[in-house]
């Protein structure tokens, strides 16, 4: 399956981009889609912790993505 | 309710405390978080505020309400971000709260500020008077910050199957038996009211499609005024209705309007006599089909038609329902019988197979692999072509598909039912009732939600927890 993964401030700007395309086996988790997200240029250096949401919701290493989702790489966040 | 914004004007700090107070209120409480002129020693010029703003908007409003509701006594919170370039002195976040105590009305503005820090997918970048501009360093929110509803295999539950009434209009032989079956006491089922608190918490969590069903839904009074409750909660985006349409002729408008947008209706046969005999009610297909044709008018989509297949009661229409499909807009959808509590006199020898139905179509015409209508479902779909419809298969029997499952229900009475089979439930009614928060109990009822079910053909009797239907919305 592709999953397109949005992605914000300062991960937009290390990327180049505000999203990427990913190819994924079916019934991968986030983890699986962190590993691939690593291979992408920019994003080699995402931090170990970094936070996903799935479905605009904030999702666990074992979330198990399905083909449509919303995926977006959360970087820490500075509202206030 | 909690009110919530994310806005790219001036905050006016008058027009938010508006949206809070009441008679028994004594206390209102307004935090104003601003820009400033300098940071870590460096002169700043303004501020610039990015969000992932969908997200944003419903963290917000999960922020809000849950604060509202962890009030002790009762009380109102609202809460609005803004976004973009903001200059030295304008206000960047508003929250105010009114509570019957000024110590609730404190803690619960200063529990917003610190979810909005801790959660908020927004992120602000400084503005020097000398230097470039640098994004300022965060918290990374913690997986499940939000509580979403995930269960204990890594599925995610976005979907509710929510079951209005016990009650049915028809006594389909397969579903409820003759005389129907011992009813719930209205004072025994939840209000619309309670329906949508157990749906507001849910959603919170990450709740974002509804089902309605029964029973039949439509027996139950104003079912619309339930529909717009719903549609009105934050983070719902889409709820469905299945029903036998025989009472949805005169209403499929007035629901359409209230929000339900897609519809499944029950259909066996369509030879008249036939389907009278399977519902045990007279009229019953004509009703029906006046229903369908209803709500196609009314513009809902998708309609589809579940069709469940019995071996010397209807395998002989498979082609008649598919040929349904070159005149309507309709998707027909094929399931295989599942043993319940009220049908198990149907022996073995009555399944019948999606496989073999899906052959008996060819020979009405070729049958191709077609994209579904978006849904929910675990359906695999195929069309004729040229045809304005789907034909699709339900396999529950012969290819499990507990893997892919993302929802629990909700029944009549207030149990929430993470698995279909089984016996597991936890009840909500109670604590509904006692005004206590939901969320400890959803989050139970997502942990015992089981890998799959046991319901194997075959071996299904005498395993326990068989129930009937109509009880837990099918």
């Amino acid at each position: 399956m592709r999953v397109t993964v949005l992605l914000f401030a300062i991960y937009r700007e290390l990327a180049g981009t505000g999203n990427v395309e990913v190819s994924l086996p079916e019934r991968a988790d986030v983890r699986a889609l962190l590993a691939a997200l690593r291979g992408h240029g920019g994003l080699s250096a995402l931090p170990a912790d970094v936070a996903v949401a799935v479905n605009r919701r904030y999702a666990k290493p074992g979330t198990i993505l399905v083909d449509g989702d919303e995926v977006a790489l959360i970087p820490p966040v500075s509202g206030g | 309710m909690a009110w919530s914004d994310i806005v790219s004007c001036e905050i006016v700090p008058a027009a938010v405390l508006d949206r809070v107070g009441g008679s028994g209120h004594g206390a209102v409480n307004l935090f104003l978080g601003v820009v400033r002129d300098c940071n870590e020693g460096k002169s700043v010029s303004g501020m610039e505020y990015e969000a992932y703003e969908a997200m944003a908007r419903e963290q917000l409003a999960a922020i809000a309400s849950e604060a509202e509701a962890s009030l002790e006594g009762g009380g109102c919170v609202a809460a609005v971000h803004r976004l973009g370039d903001l200059k030295v002195g304008e206000t960047s976040v508003a929250v105010a709260v009114s509570a019957p105590h000024r110590a609730s009305a404190f803690e619960a503005a200063r529990g917003v500020m610190d979810q909005i820090k801790a959660r908020l997918p927004i992120w602000k970048r400084e503005r020097y008077v000398d230097g470039s501009p640098e994004w300022l360093g965060g918290r990374t929110p913690a997986a499940g910050a939000d509580a979403t509803l995930v269960d204990g295999f890594g599925r995610r539950i976005e979907y509710l199957r929510i079951s209005v009434t016990d009650k049915c209009n028809l006594r389909c032989v397969y579903c409820m038996p003759e005389e129907g079956l011992h009813w719930l006491r209205r004072d025994e089922l939840l209000s619309y009211e309670e329906i949508a608190r157990v749906v507001e918490t849910m959603a919170g969590m990450g709740l974002r499609r509804l089902r309605l069903t029964g029973g039949e839904p439509l027996v139950r009074k104003d079912l619309d005024r339930l529909a717009s409750l719903l549609r009105a909660v934050d983070g719902i985006e889409d709820i469905a209705l299945s029903t036998n349409a025989v009472l949805l002729a005169p209403v499929a408008r007035r629901l359409r309007d209230a929000g339900i947008s897609r519809i499944n209706i029950s259909l066996d046969s369509l030879r008249p006599e036939r389907a009278d005999e399977i519902a045990r009610r007279p009229g019953t297909l004509a009703r029906v089909m006046e229903g369908l044709d209803a709500a196609l008018d009314a513009g809902f989509d998708p309609v589809k038609i579940n069709v469940v297949l019995v071996r010397g009661v209807n395998d002989d229409e498979v082609p008649a329902f598919a040929e349904l499909t070159r005149t309507r807009p309709v998707h027909v959808r094929f399931i295989e019988i599942m043993p319940t509590a009220s049908n198990l006199d149907l022996s073995a020898d009555n399944f019948l197979s999606c496989d073999e139905a899906l052959a008996a179509v060819s020979s009405v015409g070729e049958l191709r692999p077609a994209p579904g209508p978006p849904g929910n479902g675990p359906a695999t779909y195929f069309a004729l072509p040229g045809a304005l419809g789907t034909i699709g298969a339900i396999t529950p029997m012969s290819h499990n598909f507990c893997d892919r499952c993302n929802r629990m229900r909700l029944t009549a009475d207030g149990q929430l039912r993470p698995c279909l089979f089984g016996d597991i439930q936890t009840p909500l009614r109670d604590a509904l009732r006692r005004g206590e928060d939901l969320r400890p109990l959803v989050e139970e009822a997502l942990r015992t939600k089981p890998e799959r079910h046991l319901l194997v053909q075959g071996s299904a009797v005498g395993s326990g927890g068989l129930v009937a239907l109509s009880q837990t919305g099918g």
